[in-house]
């Protein structure tokens, strides 16, 4: 499947910056208050074309406000919106040549599978072969070529999000908007719809903004995470990059679960919790580190190195299936989470002693 | 005395099995006899009798039927009833649209309450007392001219009542809480985020609202305009007080067949045949928009 | 003076005849059921259909009252202005009379009822009785005259340069320019004095025939000066009132009325019509002769009638009943010598013979 240029006419601009149907988004400064209330502060970010970028974060964070905004549902405060070189701020939605995939699907109910395809492709001027060619592309791309007369009611959650998904690609938007898509269907299908989305973007190549409160959506399907808090960035980063290497407490706690601890650095070591130990990381003074779950060795292993060692007493024990999640209550620092297989030896029971040992590669240093 | 016995007892406590919403046969016969023997004898039997009076009274079979036809009073009003009542319909789709779409948006409490008060109160006042308030306001020396004399706009008053525009609005006026409550339940189950949709795919506003919004609302519509006009045939008392004696719609006909003429069987024709259109309209709307839209209509 | 109609019931397609059963109960709201004869020994008691207030309350104070204190019997009154004929159809049909007593049944209305047989007889000892105190114009088969009243133009003397001074000038719209207005339930009246303006000398018009066709054009010369047809004293009122009209043919007491209540009328009886109302009793009332006691104490007593004529501005038959009366009401009063000599009198025997074809062409003229 070929993806075809049309050439469009912008209102606005000259000639098209871009060729491919895939431009990029540069939002600088943007606000948004509701009178009183700051729901997005200054946010700055340049989402390249062709990237598949997630905004991650808690409700409240802002990102479907920002979505919203980029849509054109909202207006912001101050800042500005450009996608490619054509202002957005000044445009209403229906010009701003972009898809949406709704939370709720948003399928026109009195249209069929075809006919909500096509709707986009109409207002744009495609009739006839044409039209009916592409609709079928499209069908084919999301694999429903079997339901192209039917009502939306008759699908299913997941039938209807993939309705949903080619008719916002339909005609080739230049930025493929999503607001958590995925939130309604149970966890088979979402994986399952996660793949689908993530071949689809393979295949057609259009850029995508992605909002989702759902972490491990974001780790699969995006080129890069902005991970939101209280209307900022609280990172930006790629995922592996921020799961490993997360920028702050907020990221470490909300993108990898991992435990936050305060600390001090400098020259080199680091000083925690009457412990020290050597570390590469240029931050001096007041620190965080960030120690995942699984990075934990947990019994009465000697093992020495540099690296944290604690003592604690087992409050709760959680079977994941694979895996057993511990709660481990330490002294002056609190509750610990630990990770480890099922198979690991050591039967372990509740209000047992446990020691805790971290080695200092699996310690992550951040700046407060 | 007790005795042992080699089995135990089972326990009865009343009759056995499930408890079941669903009445017996003979229970719901007599709960819906008496709504079924009102129903009957006082909406089924008088018009059972209207339509057999219509056909035996007078000349018998059609005559009286064209003797409607033939007296060029009773024409008239037939065609001015009927587009009047066109027009009203039209009005309160329009009017009544509006409101009603407004109300069913998210918005400020305070307004949308006020804006139901000013829907819902003519309802609950009398219809003679609302609608000589009209007659009232249309005078000659009524409010509206003496409003625009004040500000010097006309020199003379306008002749605004005894029209048929002061029927119509009259009658509007009426009809329009029926018009808003029968469309309100469509409006309001429609899911905004369907209009935002059709703009991002490009819809303009009117676009959208023509192609998405329309169709899904227009059950709601039909449902609206065949209340209205249905209602609108029949009426008697505003054509009377706004339009005048001289007025001729198809209630005041028949009052004059049975209270100035005497001529009951063509009185009775006459109302057979705006039965039989009132029935036709509703029977089309239910056919076209199904009983669910109706009846939440005509619910409220 | 209240200034609204009295509530009408509704007629809807959904059966005349439920309509009539409604309307008979509205009507007959007070009335509840021809009066008890005092068989065994219950206080006979009637019931009068008169026209509803002014009328309602001067009857009952001056007539009505002092009958009750004299006799001990039950008198009501019930309002059905206009339907006195009407009702008394369906009260026949339905076999059950509810009426007693008709209380100023307008002149053609009276003749006609007698025609069909809804009013009584006068029985010939009350006949004789009577014709001592009254004079023999004022007594007839059925009744006696009472209330009589003119058919007059009323001019609002502010709101047209100049006002007719007589009928013929009425129905002159070019020289005499202004919104008009007339009597709606009474085609006689209208075609009598359109017969008037065409030529018929009144002291003629009790035995002319009506020319249909001449009188009907007359009319449709003014009828598009018409704002309105009033059908009911208080509508007559009314329609000078807001201003709808700026003369037309009205009841002489009405249109005094208005002039009282501070709008100036011109009144002219030149080329009027005088209409007798009259007391009629009701054919098949059970308390028959009771309320030819009732007929006949108003009959014989001058000052009830004056005190009654003094309050409404309607005429009353006694001659010495002028005497109560002063000089002023005495004026306004259809039977005061001045005004009598102008007025006509309509031929009810022609309109008795000739009434459906009259009936059917003012319905086409009304609403053709």
């Amino acid at each position: 499947m070929t993806v075809s240029v049309q050439p469009q006419p912008r209102s606005g601009a000259g000639a098209p910056s871009v060729t491919a149907r895939s431009a990029a988004l540069h939002i600088e400064k943007l606000t948004k208050s509701f009178g009183e209330l700051e729901v997005l502060r200054s946010i700055d970010l340049d989402v390249h074309a062709g990237e598949f970028l997630t905004l991650l974060g808690p409700s409240g964070s802002g990102k479907t406000t920002l979505l919203r905004i980029i849509a054109g549902f909202e207006s912001a405060t101050s800042g500005s919106l450009m996608l490619g070189d054509v202002d957005l701020g000044s445009l209403p939605p229906s010009e701003r040549k972009l898809g949406m995939v709704f939370q709720n699907y948003a399928l026109f109910p009195h249209l069929t599978v075809e006919q909500n395809i096509a709707y986009g492709l109409k207002l744009r001027k495609c009739r006839g072969p044409k039209l009916q060619a592409r609709v079928n592309e499209m069908l084919e791309i999301v694999g429903l070529e079997k339901h192209s007369r039917r009502k939306p009611s008759q699908l299913s959650g997941g039938q209807q999000q993939r309705v949903a998904l080619a008719r916002a690609l339909a005609y080739e938007p230049e930025i493929l908007l999503m607001d958590e898509p995925l939130g309604a269907l149970d966890r088979s299908l979402r994986l399952q719809m996660e793949e689908e989305i993530k071949r689809v973007h393979r295949q057609i190549g259009t850029t995508v903004v992605y909002v989702t409160h759902d972490q491990e959506e974001a780790l699969v399907l995006s080129d890069r995470v902005a991970i939101m808090n209280e209307g900022q960035f609280a990172g930006l980063d790629t995922p592996m990059s921020l799961f490993h290497r997360p920028p702050n407490g907020f990221v470490a706690r909300f993108f990898s679960d991992s435990n936050v601890l305060e600390a001090q650095a400098g020259d080199g070591i680091v000083h925690a919790y009457g412990q020290s130990f050597p570390h590469d990381s240029p931050i001096d003074g007041d620190v965080e580190l960030a120690i995942r779950p699984r990075s934990f060795v947990i019994g009465n292993h000697p093992e020495s190195g540099p690296g944290l060692r604690f003592t604690g007493e087992l409050e709760e024990q959680h079977l994941l299936g694979e895996h057993v999640q511990l709660h481990i209550s330490v002294p002056e620092i609190g509750r610990l989470v630990a990770r480890r297989n099922i198979g690991d030896d050591g039967r372990l029971d509740v209000g047992d002693s446990l020691k805790l040992f971290v080695p200092a590669s699996a310690v992550h240093v951040m700046s407060v | 005395m007790t005795h042992v016995d080699s089995h135990p007892q089972r326990l009865k406590v009343g009759r056995s099995g499930p408890w079941s919403a669903a009445l017996p046969m003979l229970p719901a016969v007599f709960m819906v006899a008496p709504l079924v023997i009102v129903a009957l004898l006082f909406i089924v039997y008088p018009l059972v009798k209207l339509g057999i009076d219509s056909f035996t009274g007078g000349s018998g079979g059609f005559s009286n039927y064209s003797a409607v036809f033939q007296s060029a009073a009773i024409r008239n009003s037939l065609v001015s009833t009927l587009l009047m009542s066109a027009v009203v319909t039209v009005l309160c789709l329009l009017l009544g649209g509006s409101l009603a779409w407004s109300l069913s948006k998210p918005g400020n409490k305070i307004l949308k309450t006020l804006l139901w008060t000013a829907v819902l109160l003519p309802f609950w006042m009398g219809v003679v007392v609302k609608t000589y308030a009209w007659a009232v306001l249309l005078a000659n020396n009524g409010l509206i001219n003496s409003f625009f004399m004040r500000i010097g706009l006309i020199d003379e008053p306008m002749t605004l009542l005894y029209t048929p525009m002061a029927v119509v609005l009259g009658m509007t006026y009426t009809m329009l809480p029926y018009a808003v409550l029968a469309m309100y339940p469509t409006m309001a189950g429609f899911d905004k985020e369907l209009l935002n949709s059709a703009s991002v795919l490009g819809s303009s506003n009117t676009g959208a609202m023509y192609r998405v919004w329309l169709p899904l609302v227009r059950p709601g519509l039909v449902a609206g305009g065949a209340i209205v006009f249905a209602i609108s045939i029949g009426f008697y008392i505003t054509p009377v007080l706004l339009g005048g004696a001289q007025t001729p719609f198809m209630a005041t006909v028949i009052g004059d067949d049975i209270f100035a003429y005497f001529n009951y069987p063509r009185a009775a024709a006459s109302s057979v045949i705006l039965l039989v259109i009132a029935l036709t309209v509703l029977i089309a709307t239910l056919k076209t928009v199904g009983v669910k839209a109706l009846k939440g209509g005509l619910e409220k | 003076m209240k200034p609204f109609f009295k509530r009408r019931p509704r007629i809807n397609a959904l059966g005349a005849s439920a309509a009539t059963a409604a309307a008979l109960l509205t009507v007959t709201a007070c009335g509840g059921g021809s009066g008890t004869s005092g068989a065994e020994g219950e206080t006979p008691s009637l019931v009068i259909a008169s026209w509803g207030d002014p009328f309602t309350s001067a009857t009952q104070e001056h007539l009505v009252a002092p009958f009750v204190e004299e006799t001990g019997y039950d008198v009501q009154i019930v309002d059905a202005p206009g339907k006195f004929l009407a009702s008394l159809e369906s009260q026949k049909q339905a076999d059950n009379i509810e009426w007693d007593i008709l209380d100023s049944t307008s002149g053609p209305d009276a003749y006609i009822a007698y025609d069909q047989g809804l009013i009584e007889r006068m029985p010939d000892d009350v006949r004789d009785r009577i014709l001592k105190e009254l004079p023999e114009s004022a007594v007839t088969e059925f009744g006696i005259t009472w209330s009589a009243l003119g058919y007059i133009i009323a001019c609002r003397t502010e709101a047209v340069e100049k006002c007719p001074s007589k009928t013929t000038e009425f129905f002159n719209s070019e020289d005499f320019p202004g919104s008009r207005t007339s009597i709606a339930t009474s085609p006689m009246v209208n075609l009598s004095l359109a017969e008037i303006a065409n030529g018929v000398a009144v002291e003629d018009l009790a035995t002319h025939e009506i020319d249909l066709d001449r009188a009907f054009k007359t009319l449709e010369s003014i009828k598009s000066e018409m704002a309105t047809f009033w059908s009911s004293g208080d509508q007559n009122m009314q329609v000078f009132e807001t201003g709808e009209a700026d003369m037309g043919i009205s009841y002489s007491g009405r249109a005094y009325q208005v002039d009282k209540q501070g709008i100036p009328m011109n009144i002219t009886w030149d080329e009027g019509l005088y209409n007798p109302g009259f007391y009629n009793v009701v054919k098949g009332s059970s308390n028959s002769k009771e309320a030819w006691e009732f007929v006949e104490w108003v009959a014989t007593h001058p000052e009830a009638q004056a005190a009654w004529g003094e309050a409404l501005g309607y005429s009353v038959p006694h001659p010495e009943a002028f005497d109560f009366v002063s000089a002023e009401v005495a004026e306004t009063l259809a039977d005061f010598p001045a005004n009598r000599e102008l007025l006509g009198l309509m031929n009810y025997d022609w309109y008795v013979e000739n009434y459906e074809e009259v009936n059917t062409r003012w319905q086409e003229f009304l609403r053709g």
